[in-house]
């Protein structure tokens, strides 16, 4: 699928939120012995990981996905207000100074542009090629990188570090991947980027999903099934009826 | 899904409903013996005070050694279940997310609205009726986050409780915050945090109280840390830390007769705590700590006595299996889906942290499953596994046996 026909998908898609809700079509049933079968739907995603390292206790976990999670829609007035009340980007938990490589090819567009956040460093690169751009947040250090500068995907790129600047508090990699030239709409890596992420979120006890909107119970409750969110654009999960209700 | 096997599936999940004896069993008689387990003791710590009748003290900390980091890592288990176990598909269409049981282990629960002239609610299948239509349970969802005697409705900044089985209802002073019932239902503990402040000045105090909401008081303040739930009727399990500035978080056992502390781990980044059944062990995880071997999923006895580390191919997402009724240290397992990278399928692996056993409950060529969203649950009664299935987003159910 061509990337800015997905691009186009997921805004449809938001738009489609939007409408009053309906019941999900009814899909197939599995014909099966022992265990559903498995099935390749995925759309093509031509971004990869963001560390060469494979994910485990040692080296990098998946924290908080992207989207309409539960941490997000109670700070949804506060910390995730400017992108639409959702996480705009997927946490991966990293010690601090864990190498970060290039998701994909692409130009260095701007170092520690604050505007930007997720400080105290960051990094975006433009993809044009492909009709994004990236961001990598939280770094340790300001990239030793200058804009113009041409970056390879699997290219060490920076180093994670910790949005309290102390990587005891909450070290984490910030990523996110928004439109290219405007880079206000920031969308779901998590079908953007070539990875099992089922296999990723087997960590720990208990996730702890995504917020619902009864009035609407099915919306948003995969990690694949989020909304594009857009700088500066109204909440949009200002639920009337929302569960939970509490932390 | 053929007829024929639909019905082979009915009648054998009616059996094992009915008590009966369903085959294939995949109780842990019918499975191959589980590789051996080293198990290293760790260091002795305090002994366990005598409980006290009448256990309000005020208790002051009085910290002991965590137990040395110096278990042998488990093995990897291998051997294949025999026979093999079933996945059988309950829901269609795509429906639902965080699914959870029913308090007799019968009926997968949902929150749903079937179609858009059906109710908002919970809604749940019958694991006897794979694939049929969805039943109507209730429209308070409160059930869905329910202790099993006990409802704890935390809405409008009042914490409430409600007995289940007579209705009643009655506000503790809690403020809208969570409670945790103690096992023997005759108290509850919480804890409050200065959340409004930068996370390195949050200090937490716990508060108990009788379970009417009477005799609330409070027992201990904990620079950055929290409550986890009861260890036993006179012991809470706390995460704090030696000052506000400490890298390292501390989980510990706190007496409630004498205040008491027996420290049962800590490290810089430790995460995913959660009690046993029985309240005798303890699992967590530890991540990127500067000494590479203490990372990984660990299990420690709450009295402090023992540890285990698992491998780190064990490591991934975990629930310990309930007990039907309150159960011994003896008798806790924990259910693990390990995370394999390049893993295209899951598997469940079982530890029995007393023996140190380990055993893989399903083999992804005989059961082919994947979880989605790390979206998993075991049934009260531990006999089975509700999840999202990734590639479908049905639920699914698998059958662990008999406990």
């Amino acid at each position: 699928m061509h990337h800015k026909m997905l691009s186009l998908i997921m805004r449809l898609c938001l738009l489609a939120a939007l409408l009053p809700a309906g019941a999900a079509a009814a899909a197939p049933v599995e014909e099966t012995v022992f265990g559903p079968a498995q099935q390749e739907s995925a759309p093509e995603r031509p971004f990869i990981l963001p560390f060469a390292e494979p994910p485990g206790p040692n080296t990098w976990l998946l924290g908080q996905a992207y989207g309409n999670t539960v941490g997000a829609y109670f700070n949804r007035n506060t910390t995730y207000r400017y992108s639409q009340g959702i996480h705009f980007g997927v946490d991966l938990t990293a010690p601090c100074g864990t190498e970060i490589v290039a998701i994909a090819d692409g130009v260095v567009a701007l170092v520690d542009a604050t505007a930007y956040g997720s400080l105290p460093h960051n990094l975006i690169i433009d993809h044009p090629q492909l009709g994004y751009a990236t961001l990598y947040g939280h770094l340790l250090e300001r990239a030793n990188l200058a804009p113009g500068q041409e970056v390879k995907q699997g290219q060490v790129i920076a180093l994670s570090g910790d949005p309290e600047d102390t990587c005891f508090g909450r070290p984490h990699l910030h990523l996110e991947i928004r439109d290219y030239p405007g880079r206000a709409w920031k969308y779901n890596p998590v079908n953007l980027i070539d990875a099992d992420w089922d296999n990723l979120a087997l960590v720990g006890s208990f996730r702890s999903g995504f917020e619902r909107d009864l009035d609407d119970p099915r919306k948003w409750q995969h990690l694949d099934d989020q909304p594009p969110a857009v700088t500066g654009g109204a909440i949009i999960n200002n639920f009337a009826n929302p569960w939970p209700r509490t932390r | 899904m053929k007829p024929l096997l639909v019905v082979l599936i009915v009648i054998v999940l009616g059996l094992a409903a009915c008590g009966g004896d369903p085959a294939p069993e995949t109780g842990g008689a019918a499975l191959q013996p589980a590789a051996p387990v080293q198990v290293v003791a760790a260091a002795a710590a305090s002994p366990t005070p005598p409980p006290s009748p009448t256990p309000t003290l005020t208790p002051e900390p009085t910290a002991t050694p965590t137990p040395a980091a110096t278990a042998t890592p488990t093995s990897t288990p291998t051997p294949t279940p025999e026979p093999p176990v079933q996945a059988i598909q309950l829901t269609s269409g795509g429906c639902c997310t965080q699914p959870f049981w029913s308090p007799d282990s019968q009926q997968v629960r949902f929150i749903d609205q079937p179609a858009a002239d059906q109710p908002v609610g919970i809604w749940g299948v019958a694991i006897a009726e794979p694939l049929a239509a969805p039943q109507f349970v209730t429209d308070r969802l409160e059930e869905s986050t329910a202790s099993p005697r006990y409802l704890i409705d935390t809405s409008n900044d009042t914490t409430v409780i409600e007995r289940r089985a007579d209705g009643e209802r009655w506000t503790v002073p809690a403020g809208g915050r969570n409670v945790f019932i103690s096992p023997d239902e005759t108290r509850i503990a919480w804890a409050v945090t200065n959340s409004d402040a930068p996370s390195s000045q949050q200090v937490t105090t716990l508060w108990l109280a009788n379970l009417d909401g009477a005799g609330a008081q409070q027992v201990a303040t904990l620079p950055r840390g929290g409550l986890s739930g009861w260890i036993d009727d006179n012991t809470l399990l706390i995460s704090t830390r030696d000052s506000l500035e400490s890298r390292e978080q501390i989980l510990a056992a706190l007496s409630l007769a004498d205040g008491a502390r027996t420290e049962l781990a800590r490290a810089e980044r430790l995460r995913g705590q959660v009690l046993s059944p029985s309240g005798g062990w303890l699992v967590y995880y530890v991540t990127f700590d500067p000494d590479p071997t203490r990372n990984g999923l660990w299990v420690v006895r709450t009295d402090g006595q023992q540890s285990i580390q698992l491998a780190n191919d064990l490591f991934g997402s975990y629930q310990w299996q309930p007990c039907a009724e309150r159960c011994a240290p003896e008798d806790d397992q924990l259910i693990i889906v390990p995370l394999q990278p390049d893993a295209p399928l899951h598997r469940l692996v079982e530890l029995a942290p007393a023996s140190g056993e380990v055993r893989q409950l399903t083999d992804p060529t005989v059961t082919p499953f994947k979880i989605a969203n790390g979206d998993w649950r075991i049934s009260p009664d531990g006999r089975y596994v509700a999840f999202v299935e990734s590639s479908d987003r049905n639920i699914w159910v698998i059958e662990l046996g008999e406990r």
